[in-house]
């Protein structure tokens, strides 16, 4: 397959995605065409950030990869991080075999740590959500460096399937607002197994009322009962 | 990787009466071996009504109400929360079955997979419900000698 066909293909995929899980599946193949291991989207750290693992919106790295990496607050250390201060083009990075070194200089641990995760190669690209919020696309795996063109052709899917996600993360994060602080309490109680009468005793309002706040947020998040509404909300993240 | 299959293959029925079993006794055989829980979703309330092996997969507390959905969210991989909501809202507006396999949590720091197959039913004067099973995806054996239960939640 041609880098033209391979492009194409996996960016129709992409674009008939429903879901972010959906897309993620999709970048995890992506990943798997080129040789790599994991993929990740997440926040862009600031200055601020001491942790990774409240940045990452979708991941493929283990969990216990993070655990490890935010308890010494490698983040601190990342030799990468400081180029995106001053530049928006990706950047890779290879740890080599033989400790931290010129290009990759980071604490001895935090080498043993990503060696001990097969995380030996990776690429960073930077993306811009329209909301004007900034995110990292990364790939990591233990390949050979990426070549320019290959680096060239997963820019471009990596920005195609970013835009798609992104959409779907904006869509949703804009739900929250269409429903009032009093739909989502009484949404929240039913969640947990209040019927009616419960939620109106618990906020002092009437079954009526109750069951007026869920109808109003069941035309609202377009659904045709309570239990279509709260799994919606559950998966919106909209019940915390 | 969670996986969703939006019908069930129906296969042919098999009536245990025609070999001189009860469905008590095919239920008791279930859920000899594993944790094999039992639910029902009444559509218009949205209150799941769910025996005590379900909230024993979930590791939650039993209760004799209806299961509480936040606290099982907490419990399911992230991952596979989105998939199985979506499950649940096909459900509910095409009035389908589903199938699904995801992951729980297996005390703080690990995973179990649970297969979970419900099938819509309707139910006269109201929106209908959705009825299913929940099982541990892998067996284990539910002897004294080798569960890792806390015997108080039993």
């Amino acid at each position: 397959m041609t880098t033209a066909e391979r492009q194409s293909l996996l960016s129709d995929e992409i674009a008939g995605s429903q879901t972010r899980a959906q897309v993620m599946s999709i970048m995890k193949r992506i990943a798997d065409e080129f040789g790599l291991d994991h993929v990740t989207i997440m926040a862009a750290p600031t200055p601020h950030d001491l942790a990774i693992a409240p940045l990452v919106l979708e991941s493929t790295l283990p969990q216990q990869f993070a655990r490890e990496f935010d308890k010494h607050q490698f983040l601190r250390h990342c030799p990468i991080l400081p180029k995106f201060a001053n530049s928006v083009l990706p950047q890779t990075w290879y740890l080599g075999e033989n400790g931290p070194s010129s290009s990759f200089d980071c604490p001895d641990k935090m080498h043993e740590l990503m060696t001990r995760f097969g995380l030996l190669m990776g690429t960073i690209f930077p993306m811009n959500s329209v909301d004007t919020g900034r995110y990292f696309l990364r790939y990591d795996g233990q390949r050979a460096p990426l070549h320019q063109v290959e680096l060239n052709e997963l820019g471009m899917i990596s920005l195609h399937a970013f835009d798609v996600y992104d959409r779907m993360r904006r869509a949703e994060t804009a739900v929250p607002n269409i429903l009032s602080a009093r739909e989502l309490e009484v949404l929240r109680w039913t969640a947990q197994g209040k019927t009616s009468i419960e939620i109106g005793q618990i906020l002092s309002l009437s079954d009526h009322t109750v069951n007026a706040y869920m109808t109003n947020a069941i035309k609202k998040l377009d659904c045709v009962n309570r239990t279509q509404l709260v799994a919606k909300a559950i998966r919106l993240k909209l019940i915390n | 990787m969670p996986l969703r299959f939006d019908q069930l293959d129906h296969k042919e029925f098999q009536d245990c009466t025609s070999v001189g079993m009860t469905e008590h006794e095919v239920v008791e055989l279930a859920q000899a071996f594993r944790l094999y829980g039992f639910w029902r979703i009444d559509l218009d309330t949205g209150l799941y009504f769910a025996t005590p092996d379900v909230f024993r997969i979930f590791e939650m507390d039993i209760t004799d109400g209806p299961l509480n959905l936040v606290e099982a969210r907490a419990r399911i991989n992230p991952e596979d929360l989105p998939i199985l909501m979506e499950s649940f809202e096909r459900t509910c507006s095409l009035k389908q079955s589903y199938h699904n396999i995801f992951r729980v949590r297996r005390g703080e720091d690990g995973w179990k997979f649970v297969r979970s197959v419900g099938k819509f039913r309707a139910k006269a004067g109201t929106s209908g419900e959705i009825v299913g099973i929940t099982y541990e995806f892998f067996e284990r054996l539910r002897t004294a000698a080798f569960s890792d239960e806390d015997e108080s939640r039993k």
